[in-house]
């Protein structure tokens, strides 16, 4: 479907693909290009980019207090209408005010419920993960019993018997370090290359103006 | 379902008045010649209803010649088997079939030859149309133009008919008569759309191919008249077939095939869903009751037969109430004729609901037992006998191979309650050409797994699924009948019971699933009873309990089990295995972890990224501690940072834990960094502005220029993003050395970063004790003070061994020129920092510093103008060999493997280990006798730590001998400034053993559980 090409489609396209050659010029050119290195130092663009990222990360800054700000709405409005469960709405705007306030008043307070209530928490909820997963993995072959689950199972326990630190697992070690070495370090050279080429691809198609996600 | 003949009236049957109104022509049923009135048309409303009866105007033409009475002469159809003989003018108006079969031969003639068949032809592809656009059928019809010569079209024999009339064809050239052709590719028990369901689209003759009609078709439509034929066989919908010929070419039935032929793949199944035509004539049902009607002609006059098991009414099975409740312009007529006892029809509506039984749809009627003639004599009252065509058919009936035309498959399909065949596709089925998107090929290209292939559950379910109570079955079938018409024609019943016992007591719906039900029952114009909604309902509204203790014990023992393995070990029960190693590697990624941060001076300042949080806070705050810790004892200043705003209160917690240390002194609350990837390019860009305050707003007092002006960069992170973030956002663009703590979930991904931006890697708790073993050995670092700044001038010589890395040390001149209490290092010349070192000289250069710092009791060594740093040769002087009679002996007191280093400082790099309690022979000791160089039983020689060594011989005095004193380890004066608090390691890691241990037997006990259960799966699944 033809889209309508109308002024402020078209700024915002110039607006975007402007900024993002002024800030690849002034982050990738350095110093020793020569002309083009006294190009984008004459002009400026250097310090344009510096600009422009430092706007980036403001924005990004504000979108998260509008976040919270949004949060803490959303959760008024759940207290002021009544609706079910509105306890947890209090719990949380509760929280977030003696948190802030305990750490505006007294910073080594705001340490106190971080390390006793957070991190105790999330750390016990991390905790509990274990138990789950050392169920799934006892019991993945009672629920399908496949080429794919017995190969599964063989990998977890190679692994975990390799960290055991018993002499007598020391060629189960081996095994683990080499998997760990081998076959995890390749597959994860090809996840980082690409999602690298996928950066690059995408930051182009920004670029030259294909990608538009911007103007919906 | 079922036709309400609600009138009875076939007077009209007795005699179509052709000559009454030309527009109501077509409408009328030409049957007249059933009893030779031609007074009695029809009314206006049975034209309505039997809008076939226009599809007949070659009756017309007959009556309209008054050929009431046909001759053997009449009737010779033996020009359907020889083309080349054309016949009689006569024939041809009489019998529709044989005069419009002109325009097979010569198109253009018959065209002209019928006017009104082309009328209708259009009226029916309007029809059709119109049927198929309220059907959303986007077909595309090609409509046969008879008056093209193109042929291609039309069936082979006739083509090969009409290209060479010559030839002889004959029934034997016809190829056999295949029935699985005859039917609609697709089934009809598919969704009839009711709106466009016309008969003119029900009867689809498809592939019926005239010379693939059956012989009894042409053999006794030869001997008789053919409509008394068609009318007297299948009754109403022997109208169809006329209806057909109409909607084909309006020229009977072989323009009808010919149209048909026409059709390509797609206009047949576009059509079939909307009509049942011959494929519901081939019904299972509808099948069997053809089988039986032939027991029905016997009957058909007998009124008194309808106590039996009069099956003629079930042709009805293909037209719903609705469209008897809106006329159609096309209705199935009764082939009846018009006598007294065929008007009172009432028995037909009661043999709706009768079943079939097993034995008459199984059992096809022999053609013995047709009493046709008797039948047809009945139908007559006096003066209809005469033109009653004599049909023989027990001729018919021996040439009809019933046995073949209804095998074991539709015998399969008619009674489905009997057994419940898996997969439900027919095979049948299987064999029709029907494209690869219609319904009967998803049904075809099913396929049931086999059972062996089922899971426990499966098969559980199944055999659940078999033995329900088949008692509800009728109900059952009654329901999806009523929900989706001709279902159960078709479909064998699954055994399930809609009432309260089967889905209330197993499904427990919300009340939104309850709701969505009810609209679904509303659409299938059900009662929600009908269902069992309502039961549904009441069983949904019932309160569910708030708590159900549902105890898991497989679940519950294995959590139990775990819980136990982990807890013993902290009460000194179960601590198996090894702990972790007291050194790292030689060059490892740990060993340069490490090594980077133990070369830190005084005072450089270090970026610490905390980019971790509460999850991950159990793991990496050792990690933290050991690191944060590491960098206060070598006297450097941490900046903490992250883009993990949970990380920054973490470090910061972290690092207040060590004692002795002031904010904004010894230490930098960076704060967080939004924005992650661009946040930290914008970090670099901007460092100055992000680390003048810290999290509490209070200024830094740093002035940061670039990345440059640390001394080393630390990250401490639980996901790959958050490192690969300072890897390719922060490595790329400083020359500061980049080192990571990292969890061990995120190792294996961070690993090709190594060497390629991260110069060192720590990993894990396992690491984190390794490091604090090594962090052990290593005492507090004195930090300059206020006084000690003050008082200080950079007339610090320059070390012996001079190198390039250390030619201004980095704390004379940060502190010489800003005297203040928070002094802020100006690093104006980089390659003062010891992060360049890179040669083996350069390290030695670093442990020079190391050596400086360590603190003892005697010395304390505060940096002084007085100092002169001399540091020792990073080659130790060669060991004056000794002899046996001052050979020292010493053991290892330590709870850890020792390391044994190439030089009298932490800073030289190990070079091997010694475990606790083992015996090595001294060799010499440093000036200050604070390391010794010792030779292990493996002829190994290094410098062992000497607090770590209980000596067999304490009168060693090694300087007082004169044989051991290598290095000019000098003091020139006592220091003159205050001492400065010295930072000593508190305890890093709480119950280091325990938890080491903890994480052993858990892991082990883990395996155990893992194994055992698997192994035990696998054997039972075996068996």
């Amino acid at each position: 479907m033809r889209r309508s090409t109308n002024f402020w489609s078209i700024l915002s396209v110039a607006i975007t693909i402007s900024a993002g050659i002024i800030t690849v010029l002034g982050l990738l050119v350095g110093d020793q290009l020569g002309l083009l290195s006294t190009l984008v130092t004459g002009l400026g663009i250097r310090t344009q980019a510096t600009i422009l990222l430092r706007i980036a990360a403001i924005t990004i800054a504000l979108t998260l207090f509008i976040g919270i700000l949004n949060l803490l709405a959303v959760h008024v409005e759940r207290i002021v209408t009544r609706r079910s469960n509105a306890f947890y709405s209090v719990a949380l705007i509760l929280s977030f005010f003696l948190v802030i306030g305990m750490y505006v008043v007294q910073r080594a307070s705001g340490f106190v419920i971080l390390q006793n209530l957070q991190i105790s928490i999330e750390s016990a909820l991390a905790a509990l993960l274990l138990f789950a997963l050392v169920y799934g993995a006892a019991t993945i072959t009672r629920r399908r019993r496949s080429l794919t689950s017995i190969w599964f199972v063989g990998v977890v326990l190679i692994v975990l018997i390799g960290a055991i630190p018993l002499g007598e697992f020391a060629v189960v070690t081996q095994v683990r370090d080499w998997l760990l070495t081998v076959p995890v370090n390749a597959g994860a050279r090809g996840i980082l290359l690409g999602i690298a080429l996928a950066t690059l691809v995408a930051g182009v198609r920004v670029l030259i103006g294909l990608e538009r996600s911007y103007r919906e | 379902m079922g036709n309400d003949f609600d009138n009875d009236d076939l007077s009209w049957l007795r005699r179509p008045n052709d000559q009454d109104d030309d527009s109501n022509q077509d409408e009328q049923p030409d049957l007249d010649w059933l009893i030779g009135d031609q007074g009695n048309a029809p009314k206006q409303r049975d034209e309505k209803r039997l809008g076939v009866t226009g599809e007949l105007p070659w009756l017309r033409d007959r009556d309209s010649d008054d050929q009431g009475v046909t001759s053997e002469e009449d009737l010779n159809f033996d020009w359907m088997s020889d083309p080349t003989s054309e016949p009689k003018q006569g024939e041809q108006r009489r019998l529709g079939v044989t005069g419009q079969l002109n325009w097979l031969q010569d198109p253009t003639e018959a065209t002209e030859e019928a006017p009104q068949v082309n009328a209708r032809k259009s009226a029916i592809e309007e029809q059709i149309e119109a049927a198929e656009r309220a059907a959303g059928v986007n077909r595309n019809i090609e409509t046969p133009n008879f008056d093209d010569e193109e042929t291609s079209a039309l069936p082979s024999w006739l083509q090969g008919a009409e290209a060479d009339p010559e030839d002889d064809l004959t029934l034997d050239d016809a190829p056999e008569f295949n029935f699985e052709d005859l039917v609609s590719e697709n089934p009809d028990w598919l969704p009839t759309p009711t709106a466009t369901n016309t008969p003119v689209e029900s009867f689809n003759f498809d592939d019926l191919d005239v010379a693939e009609t059956p012989d009894w078709l042409r053999v006794d439509r030869a001997s008789t008249d053919d409509d008394d034929f068609f009318n007297d066989l299948f009754g109403d919908q022997a109208d169809e077939v006329d209806l057909f010929a109409g909607q084909s070419s309006g020229t009977g039935l072989t323009g009808l095939l010919n149209a048909d032929d026409v059709l390509d793949e797609s206009d047949e199944a576009a059509l079939a869903p909307s009509g049942t035509g011959l494929t519901g004539l081939l019904n299972p049902d509808a099948s069997t009751e053809l089988d039986s009607d032939f027991d029905l002609f016997k009957d058909f006059g007998d009124p008194a037969s309808e106590d039996e098991e009069p099956s003629f009414d079930d042709f009805d099975w293909s037209f719903s109430e609705d469209q008897l409740e809106t006329p159609s312009p096309v209705q199935p007529v009764r082939s009846s004729s018009s006598m007294d006892e065929l008007d009172d029809l009432g028995w037909l509506e009661s043999l709706e609901a009768a079943p079939v039984t097993a034995s008459s749809s199984k059992t096809p009627p022999k053609a013995d037992s047709i009493d046709v003639d008797s039948f047809l004599a009945s139908l007559g009252t006096g003066s209809g006998n005469e033109i009653i065509p004599q049909v023989d058919f027990d001729d018919l009936a021996n040439t009809i191979d019933f046995e073949d035309l209804f095998n074991d498959d539709f015998d399969q399909l008619q009674s489905p309650q009997e057994e419940t065949p898996l997969p439900l596709a027919p095979d049948w089925l299987a064999n029709v050409s029907v494209g690869e998107v219609s319904a009967s090929a998803i049904v075809r290209k099913q396929q049931d797994r086999p059972l062996e292939d089922l899971s426990d559950r499966l098969l559980a379910l199944r055999e659940e699924g078999l033995n329900l109570n088949p008692t509800e079955t009728v109900e059952n079938d009654l329901a999806l009948a009523n929900l989706i018409p001709d279902l159960t024609d078709a479909l064998p019943p699954a055994p399930i019971q809609p009432g309260t016992l089967s889905i209330t007591n197993q499904l427990k719906l919300t009340p939104e699933q309850i709701k969505n039900a009810q609209l679904l029952a509303g659409i299938a114009s059900l009662a929600g009873d009908a269902i069992g909604v309502e039961a549904l309902r009441e069983s949904v509204a019932k309160p569910r309990p708030r708590l159900r203790l549902q105890l898991k014990i497989g679940r519950l023992l294995i959590a139990v089990v775990v819980l136990i393995a982990v807890i013993l070990p902290f009460f000194g029960i179960g601590q198996i295995g090894e702990l972790p190693p007291g050194l790292f590697p030689t060059n490892s990624p740990e060993q340069r972890v490490f090594d980077q941060i133990d070369r830190l001076q005084p005072g450089q300042l270090v970026l610490f990224a905390a980019e971790y949080g509460a999850t991950s806070a159990g793991d990496l705050n050792t990690v933290s501690d050991v690191l944060l810790n590491h960098i206060v004892l070598r006297g450097a200043r941490p900046v903490i940072v992250s883009t993990n705003p949970i990380g920054v209160l973490l470090a910061s917690e972290r690092v207040t834990r060590i004692t002795g240390l002031t904010p904004n002194t010894d230490y930098y609350i960076g704060g967080y960094i939004a924005g992650e990837s661009i946040g930290l390019r914008d970090f670099s860009e901007n460092l100055r502005q992000l680390t003048s305050n810290d999290l509490q707003g209070q200024s830094t007092g740093l002035a940061l220029n670039s990345l440059d002006d640390f001394a080393l960069i630390v990250v401490v992170a639980e996901r790959l993003e958050s490192a690969r973030n300072w890897a390719e956002q922060i490595a790329p663009i400083t020359n500061v050395p980049i080192t990571m703590g990292i969890s061990y979930s995120a190792s294996p991904l961070i690993m090709p970063y190594l060497n390629a931006g991260i110069d060192g890697v720590i990993i894990g708790y396992e690491d984190a004790f390794t490091y604090s073993v090594l962090l052990e050995g290593l005492e507090g670092v004195d930090r300059p003070t206020e006084e000690a700044t003050a008082s200080e001038t950079p007339t610090v010589e320059t070390p012996i061994l001079a190198t390039p890395i250390v030619e201004t040390p980095t704390l004379a001149t940060p502190i010489a020129e800003t005297p203040t209490a928070t002094p802020i290092p100006t690093l104006a010349s980089p390659t003062a920092q010891p992060t360049t070192i890179a040669t083996g000289e350069s390290i030695a250069t670093a442990t020079v510093d190391a050596i400086i710092i360590i603190a003892t009791e005697e010395v304390t060594p505060t940096l002084t103008p007085e100092n002169t740093v001399i540091p020792p040769s990073p080659t130790p002087i060669p060991p004056t060999p000794t002899d046996a009679a001052t050979e020292t002996f010493a053991r290892v007191n330590a709870s850890q493997a020792v390391n044994v280093r190439e030089g009298a400082g932490l800073g030289f790099r190990p070079v091997g280990s010694v475990q606790p309690g083992e015996r090595v022979l001294v060799l010499e000791a440093n000036s200050d006798q604070t390391w010794y160089r010792v030779r292990l039983a493996n002829d190994l020689e290094g410098w062992i730590l000497g607090t770590l060594l209980d000596f067999e011989d304490d009168s060693t005095n090694w300087d007082d001998e004169g044989q051991t004193v290598y290095i000019s380890f000098i003091r020139q004066s006592p220091p003159t400034s205050t001492p400065a608090p010295i930072a000593s390691a508190p305890e890093l890691i709480p119950y280091r053993e325990e938890r080491w241990y903890a994480m052993t037997l858990g892991i082990s006990v883990i395996v155990l559980i893992i194994a055992v259960v698997n192994i035990f799966n696998l054997i039972r699944r075996g068996r």
